[in-house]
Formats: C-alpha cells, structure tokens, sequence
C-alpha cells in the first residue's frame, strides 16, 4: 500500500477528506490490486451501483405533459384569481345584501293617507288614546294588589336569624368530625 | 419560470431527485412517484422559485418529504426489509454458490441498509451523489457539524465491521 493511498484511507474513514480527495481514493482502490483493498473497493463499487439507476427519457414526456395539462386547466390561476376578488365580491355581496335590507326596511315603515282631512284623522286619534288610556288604567288596578307583598317581605326578615344559627350548627358539625 | 427553464434547470434533477427517493422508499415504481410528484409541485410553485437560493436543496427537500409521506402511508420500508433479509440469509446459507466478492457487497448493502437513517441520508447524499458538507446540510436542513457527525459515524460503522468481519477471516 503506498503512502498516499494509506493516507487518504486514513483521511476518509476519519471524515477529513474533500470530495476531490474522496474521488481521488476511488481511482487509487479501483486500481489497486492489494487484498487489503478489497472491502473499500467492494465499498466504492457499491456506492457506483448506486448511483446509475436513472429515471429514462419517457419520464421528462410524462412530466412534461402533465405540466402542460395543469397550465391549461389553471388550478393555480384559479386560486390566484380568487384571492384577488374574493374580498372585492364580499364587499359587493354586503353591499347589495344591506342595501335590499335598507329598502325593505323603508317600505314597511311607509303608511298610507287612511283619512281625508286632519280633522277627521285628529279624532280617530282621540278614541283610540283614550281606550288605550282606559286599558292602562284597568291593569294598573289589578297591580295594586301586589303592593300587599311588601309586607310580607319584612316579616320574612326575621328568617334571616335563622343563618347564624346554621353557622353556629356548621360549627357544631366541625367539632364532631374532629372528635371523630 | 417558464417550461424551457424548468426543463433546463429542473429537469435534469431527476436522477438525483430518484436515488435519493429510492434510498428512502426503496422500491423503483414508489420512487419515480415521488419524483414526479415533487416535479409537479414544483411547478405549481414557480412563482416562488426566485425566492429559493438552492434549487437543488429545495427539490431534494421536497423529494424527501414525499418520500416519507410515502414511507408512512404504505409501510413500505417493513416489507422491504423483510425481503432483504430473506435475500442475505438465501445467500449466506449457501456459500458455495455466491462469489465471495458478490457475497461482500451483500454485506456492504446491508450494513447500510442498517444503518440509522440519518447517517444513511447523509452517506447516500455524500458517498453517491458526491455533495459538499454544506450541500448536504441545505437539503436535510440540519447543522453543518451533524452532517460531519452522522457521516463520521457511518463510516466508522462501515469501517469497524468490514474490518472486523475481515479480522475473524469470514
């Protein structure tokens, strides 16, 4: 085994060669006719055989094709497209969505003249304020009754008592679970 | 990027692009898959290619993602250890048959084939492709130092039982 070639198994197996030293070795071993060789030229043999398998022409034709099938269909254009009006289409939607709503909103609202003169209209109003007033004043008759229930409310106040003499109770349980 | 610089810069990729799948998913037909699919996304993604600064890298990364999407989806890699270990033991038992140099690459393939991921990753992308440390780093996405560390390892590996095997005069 020579000197340089020695060395450069040294260098390899220590990961301190270049790759120009590395091709270098694998001329020198490939060459060699030494039986201490021939691990590393099995090793450099192997590394060859496994870097020719190659993908053939047909696979650039299969690539190829399908790249220019994808450009006529545009998936990629379509979501560039679609970014770019999505928000554009949004505002037109909201837009034209509140302004319908606007519309409606508008028309119900909108009443029709139910009486010839102000006269006739200010009377109608009259009546009708006047049952309401007479509807109001009916329920408020029967609200008083509930009025009666604040007493009730402070004679429940003396209830109230009753919590301090849960705490005390509370107390009481404590005790028992410690004697326990 | 239009198809003539694809096929000019792109392109000519794929036989690397295809070992290194083929070293991940061992099995040719899954392999050129991967690479067509990585190809396809390729193209898909050349509005961004000018903000890539190694094509080379970026095509080996996503051939490997692809490859091990494939790798988890069919459990492939089980299956095909199960086959070359049935190979090697065919082999080994009968001696007489395979030629001692033929029975040595046997060996060598499946030392390798052993070896922890990583480190088969960065020997293939070293010893076979021939790329720079810093190559090898850009395309793993890892530190300049682990792929030092994991290639040292293989080889050291590769090393410790080719010798040893020797030693014992096997």
């Amino acid at each position: 085994m020579d000197s340089r070639k020695s060395e450069l198994v040294e260098k390899y197996w220590a990961t301190e060669t270049s790759i120009k030293e590395e091709q270098e070795l694998r001329d020198l071993i490939q060459n060699s006719q030494e039986e201490d060789d021939e691990e590393l030229k099995a090793l450099f043999t192997h590394f060859e055989e496994e870097a020719k398998p190659t993908l053939g022409e047909r696979f650039d034709e299969e690539i190829l094709a399908l790249i220019s099938e994808k450009k006529e269909t545009k998936v990629v254009s379509f979501n560039e497209y679609f970014r770019r009006y999505a928000s554009i289409a949004a505002a037109i939607m909201v837009m034209a969505v509140s302004g319908f709503l606007f519309t409606q909103q508008q028309n119900q609202y909108e009443s029709e003249d139910t009486f010839e003169t102000p006269e006739e209209a200010y009377a109608e109003f009259k009546r009708q304020m006047l049952m309401v007033s007479n509807y109001m004043n009916k329920g408020n008759t029967a609200i008083e009754g509930f009025s009666t229930l604040g007493i009730a409310d402070k004679s429940l106040e003396g209830l109230s008592v009753l919590s301090t003499a849960s705490e005390g109770l509370e107390l009481l349980e404590e005790m028992n679970l410690e004697n326990n | 990027m239009d198809v003539s610089r694809f096929k000019a810069e792109v392109l000519p990729l794929k036989n690397k692009l295809y070992r290194f799948s083929l070293g991940i998913v061992k099995d040719e037909e899954l392999a050129k898959d991967v690479v067509q699919e990585c190809l396809i996304k390729v193209w898909e993604k050349r509005s961004d290619m000018d903000l890539v600064q190694n094509l080379e890298a970026w095509c080996m990364q996503i051939t490997r993602n692809k490859a091990l999407d494939k790798l988890r989806s069919k459990h492939v890699k089980k299956t095909d250890m199960f086959e070359v270990e049935l190979d090697t033991r065919k082999e080994k038992e009968t001696p007489y048959v395979v030629a001692e140099r033929g029975d040595l690459m046997v060996r060598i393939k499946q030392l390798i084939a052993d070896l922890p991921n990583r480190q088969r990753e960065v020997m293939q992308l070293r010893d076979i492709e021939g790329f720079s440390y810093k190559e090898i780093a850009e395309t793993l996405e890892i530190d300049i130092n682990l792929v030092k560390t994991n290639l040292f390892r293989a080889r050291r590996k590769l090393k410790e039982s080719l010798m040893k095997v020797d030693a014992y005069g096997l």
